[in-house]
């Protein structure tokens, strides 16, 4: 760390400090988040697809951002790499409830993301997001999954 | 009187070698809303008397309706008889099949005496008097001390009388409890035990409970707790039991005692860990498992009410009250909060 990280570390609030250790010592498995040079509230993550799911074999990256109210608001979390998912907009959105109104201040870093692999093996094209992905999954799912597969191979290579 | 300090209630406290209590909170036998308006008889915290250790972090729920989200601290009272909950059994007597004697273990840090009860109907509008049919069995008398069994070595007569009797009841009525609306006046338990004590007030009177016949209503100066428990026929096909609910009687008022979830968590962190050298990571404290689950810095001390989980620390709890009002481990909402002091944690902070 240099002494502006130094700086800016000092005026984190001890639940970040704590959480980013852990994240970086303890990572979970196909899950690593690293916070950012110069902005400790935010995080470059990496998601491995799930083995058995259509994005089994790409790596995602996603970007967390812990808002000032952080852990009473939750993080903002998106995808940066292109993926179809019912739950997953064109702009990396996610449709998942506790980013929302099932929120809770004892979830952490780790269980978002940890919920965002979860999405990524059961996607949920009940509850979507992107209505055209949703749709294809509903009417034809296997030729969905072909899709997602196809797009897994063609935007998740790292 | 009114003494809140934990640190009085160490002083004060009985021998250092005393086992760990079970963390409980009491809330008013009849919850506010069944509670006829008006009703001016239940309000209010009854003064703490004499802080004691029996219940650390005991506290009175006070009976409102807290439509906001009320800050509450913990009152101490002094709970003199405790039966601990996980050591009741039913015990063959002289290897019979019929006869089961109740067998527990209990604390007392004064005089108390036992009476046991089956089948029997308790009714909360006269002052918690016990009926039963036919006589009861004549209560136990025991000095002041922690840990102490029940039935005593000896004589063996005790134990045959405080035991159930599976051919004089129906297996049903000993098995059998459907939970009454608390609105009820008289509620019918296949097993209730009584753990009785004087109070202060009472040995200043010099009363004696010699002269109260096991189960009748409760006077102001008697103290006493109240275990209900059924029975139920085993995997193995014994027969067990089941602790259905514990109640205290304080200064003419009964109280439910309920536990608080993540308390022995609290305790155990608050015993263990030397406060004076907490364990250094990254340059902080860590209160290992006792962390607030919101800041992950300060060790928890406040419950969520009603569903009772101690997950936060007093700072975090005022902050999501002025954001949310749901429980952060299950999302119920928040009807106040109960701040509850552990000894040493202050001295830690």
């Amino acid at each position: 760390m240099n002494s502006a990280q130094e700086a800016q570390a000092a005026q984190l609030p001890r639940r970040i400090i704590k959480e980013t250790q852990r994240l970086l010592s303890e990572p979970a498995p196909g899950i690593s988040a690293s916070p950012s040079e110069d902005n400790l509230r935010y995080f470059n993550v990496m998601i491995l697809g799930p083995s058995q799911s259509p994005y089994e074999g790409g790596v995602f990256k996603l970007e967390l951002f812990l808002p000032e109210d952080y852990p009473m608001a939750p993080p903002k979390v998106r995808f940066l790499t292109k993926i179809y998912h019912p739950n997953v907009d064109k702009l990396g959105r996610i449709c998942l409830d506790i980013l929302k109104d099932k929120w809770s201040p004892a979830l952490q870093i780790r269980t978002v993301l940890l919920s965002i692999q979860a999405l990524l093996s059961a996607p949920n094209p009940d509850d979507p997001l992107a209505d055209n992905v949703a749709q294809h999954w509903k009417s034809d799912e296997p030729g969905a999954i072909r899709t997602a597969r196809d797009w897994t191979l063609r935007f998740a290579q790292s | 009187m009114g003494n809140r300090s934990s640190r009085n209630q160490q002083q004060q406290g009985p021998a250092p070698s005393q086992p760990p209590y079970p963390s409980t909170i009491l809330v008013p036998e009849q919850a506010a809303y069944n509670t006829p308006p008006g009703n001016p008889r239940r309000h209010g915290v009854p003064a703490p008397t004499v802080p004691g250790r029996v219940y650390p972090g005991a506290a009175l729920y006070r009976e409102q309706q807290l439509r906001t989200q009320a800050y509450q601290r913990t009152a101490t009272i002094r709970n003199q008889v405790n039966l601990r909950k996980q050591s009741l059994r039913l015990e063959p007597v002289n290897g019979s099949k019929e006869l089961l004697s109740i067998s527990f273990t209990f604390d007392a840090s004064s005089a108390c005496r036992v009476t046991t009860f089956v089948h029997a109907r308790e009714d909360s509008h006269q002052n918690c008097k016990i009926s039963v049919q036919g006589s009861p069995a004549p209560p136990v008398y025991f000095s002041k001390g922690l840990g102490q069994r029940f039935p005593p070595d000896a004589p063996s007569d005790v134990q045959s009388q405080h035991s159930v009797h599976l051919g004089k009841h129906y297996l049903n009525d000993l098995c059998f409890y459907a939970p009454s609306p608390p609105t009820a006046t008289s509620r019918t338990f296949p097993l209730i035990i009584r753990l009785e004590a004087l109070t202060d007030e009472g040995r200043a009177e010099q009363r004696s409970l010699d002269g109260l016949q096991p189960g009748c209503e409760l006077p102001h100066w008697v103290q006493s707790q109240s275990t209900y428990a059924k029975l139920v026929t085993e995997e193995d096909g014994s027969i067990g039991i089941r602790v259905l609910e514990q109640k205290i009687w304080v200064r003419g008022e009964s109280y439910e005692l309920q536990e608080i979830y993540g308390m022995d968590q609290a305790q155990g962190a608050a015993t263990s860990a030397n406060p004076a050298s907490p364990h250094q990571t990254g340059g902080f404290e860590d209160y290992e498992g006792n962390e607030c689950i919101i800041c992950m810095s300060a060790p928890r001390n406040t419950a969520a009410i009603p569903c009772r989980h101690m997950s936060m620390c007093d700072g975090c709890a005022g902050a999501l009250k002025a954001q949310s009002s749901k429980c952060p481990v299950c999302r119920t909402e928040i009807d106040s909060f109960l701040h509850i002091k552990l000894k040493q944690k202050q001295e830690a902070s």
